[in-house]
């Protein structure tokens, strides 16, 4: 049978299928302790998110050569990943990531935020210290969700998947939440991005999840900073910063139980 | 913003029945096996950089490839290909050697949202032995599998039983997405591997020649397979390059048809 012939009546049901469903929470009660105001230093590890938190493509006026010093004389805690939003790539041509990693001795990875049109993805990426076996994400109804397995210093931690999305609607967040809430509630934190508009509801959706979920405002940007963990870490906040003209924020997590 | 959140969930929506109405799919593929981390090409990437872009494929999937070893002169050569063809890399490490590793490897024209590796390990082998896999939604909405492979050779028995555990770890893991299994079997299209191989796997392009050894090839080792048994392919080719391999690669246009 032809997309032709069933995509009149395959449109509706599906619209029906995805309608957000507002009495659909993540999960039952959710009643998390509150994590100690004192954070543990040793318990904490960093991602820096370069973003302009719009929608525009990152390096378009910036140049990677930047991220590559800024990496390369990192002196404060180094991070786990450093992740560029939005790191568009074009098909055929050398992706920013390749050429910071192939500089930095880092490995690439790239984390699509929307389906390609077949010249271009655009998404976000990914950089590690070391190469990454296990990485896991989805593509589906329109979420997309992408992460890597990496070893984190923190102790009793051995490994998290160090995920990132750029979210616009809450049926995105009900979608990676229905794909993925097992990992989520053990062992997957995301760092992303929410639109600014969706912010509130998407974060009261992750938080009946029992999971912690929390949204920074910065400035009048179009997105918000988007941080998800399962129960026993906690997000303590963010560093601005900014390399030449590459904004970055430095995100804190602390495994505190 | 929310006229642009509309359109974004439409366009999604649009995509997913795409996906549903079972259009093919078609993707150029490449296998090379490099030998001992480009040892043929004194552990150079352009080389291989360039008879890559030469012949355009959508995915290479690679055998063989050294990641900072001492003997290739601790490069990441798989991320200076990435970096030249503009694809993305996937290294799939099989051990450690030399103070880095050595394994298998796929690189990609459009970026995965998942990818794994399994790794083979079995009294009476060598080594231990990796087979990795990405998905990759295309431009057509479709998503697809791709995984490469480096089969152990110390026996028939051995190799077919890492078959098995190629299949058993693919096929735990998802039974649906149209998957490409392509690599180096190092087994003969005659043999109990390949016969075994092929009840999960289509052989595609059957009988199309002799992959190694590059100077003179006398015998298949190279293999496209795949799942489920709806595969066609056109434009085989065996691509002898005795300065960079033993093995020939192999490239072929692939496609998959739901309604096969």
């Amino acid at each position: 049978m032809k997309l032709k012939h069933i995509f009149p009546f395959l449109v509706p049901a599906i619209m029906a299928a995805c309608k957000p469903d507002n009495q659909t929470s993540g999960g039952g009660d959710n009643t998390l302790p509150e994590p100690p105001e004192t954070v543990v230093d040793a318990h904490v590890f960093i991602v820096d998110l370069f973003s302009t938190l719009g929608e525009d493509s990152y390096f378009i006026g910036r140049d990677p050569s930047v991220a590559t010093e800024y990496i390369k004389n990192q002196q404060q805690k180094l991070s786990l990943v450093y992740m560029f939003d939005r790191s568009d790539f074009t098909v055929g041509k050398s992706n920013p990531m390749t050429d910071i990693a192939y500089a930095t001795g880092l490995n690439p990875l790239f984390a699509q935020c929307n389906a390609t049109d077949g010249t271009m993805t655009p998404g976000t990426g990914m950089l590690t210290r070391y190469p990454i076996s296990d990485y896991d994400g989805i593509s589906c109804e329109g979420a997309h969700l992408s992460g890597c397995r990496i070893s984190v210093p923190v102790t009793g931690t051995p490994s998290l998947y160090i995920s990132t999305a750029k979210i616009v609607s809450l049926h995105q967040a009900e979608t990676i939440y229905r794909e993925r809430k097992n990992r989520l509630a053990s062992d997957c934190i995301i760092v992303g991005t929410v639109a600014n508009g969706e912010s509130r509801q998407v974060v009261d959706y992750f938080n009946s999840g029992s999971l912690r979920a929390v949204a920074y405002s910065v400035g009048e940007n179009d997105f918000d900073i988007l941080v998800v963990t399962p129960a026993n870490y906690v997000c303590r906040g963010y560093v601005e910063g900014k390399t030449v003209n590459l904004p970055y924020y430095r995100i804190s997590i602390e495994k505190w139980m | 913003m929310k006229t642009k959140i509309l359109l974004i969930n439409l366009l999604g929506i649009l995509l997913f029945s795409q996906t549903l109405a079972g259009q093919g799919i078609s993707v150029r593929v490449m296998s090379m096996n490099i030998k001992e981390g480009a040892s043929y090409a004194s552990n150079e990437s352009k080389p291989y950089a360039d008879l890559i872009k030469e012949y355009d494929p959508d995915f290479v999937c690679l055998q063989e490839v050294d990641y900072k070893t001492i003997r290739n002169g601790n490069r990441d050569w798989l991320n200076e290909v990435a970096r030249q063809t503009g694809m993305f890399p996937y290294y799939c490490k099989s051990f450690s050697y030399q103070g880095g590793g050595f394994g298998t490897a796929i690189l990609s024209r459009y970026p995965f949202f998942k990818a794994f590796k399994t790794v083979f390990s079995s009294a009476g082998t060598r080594e231990d032995r990796a087979s990795g896999w990405v998905y990759v939604e295309l431009p057509s909405g479709q998503t697809i599998r791709v995984a490469t492979t480096h089969l152990a050779l110390e026996s028939a028995d051995i190799t077919t039983k890492h078959i098995a555990s190629v299949n058993s770890a693919i096929f735990s893991e998802d039974t649906v997405t149209p998957t490409l299994l392509v690599g180096d079997f190092n087994a003969t299209p005659d043999s109990d591997p390949i016969k075994y191989a092929k009840i999960k796997w289509q052989e595609i392009a059957p009988g199309q020649g002799n992959t190694i050894p590059a100077s003179n090839p006398n015998r298949q080792l190279d293999y496209f397979m795949g799942f489920p048994k709806k595969w066609t392919y056109s434009e085989y080719r065996i691509l002898p390059y005795p300065d960079l391999s033993d093995h020939c690669f192999i490239l072929a246009d692939l496609k998959f048809d739901s309604e096969l």
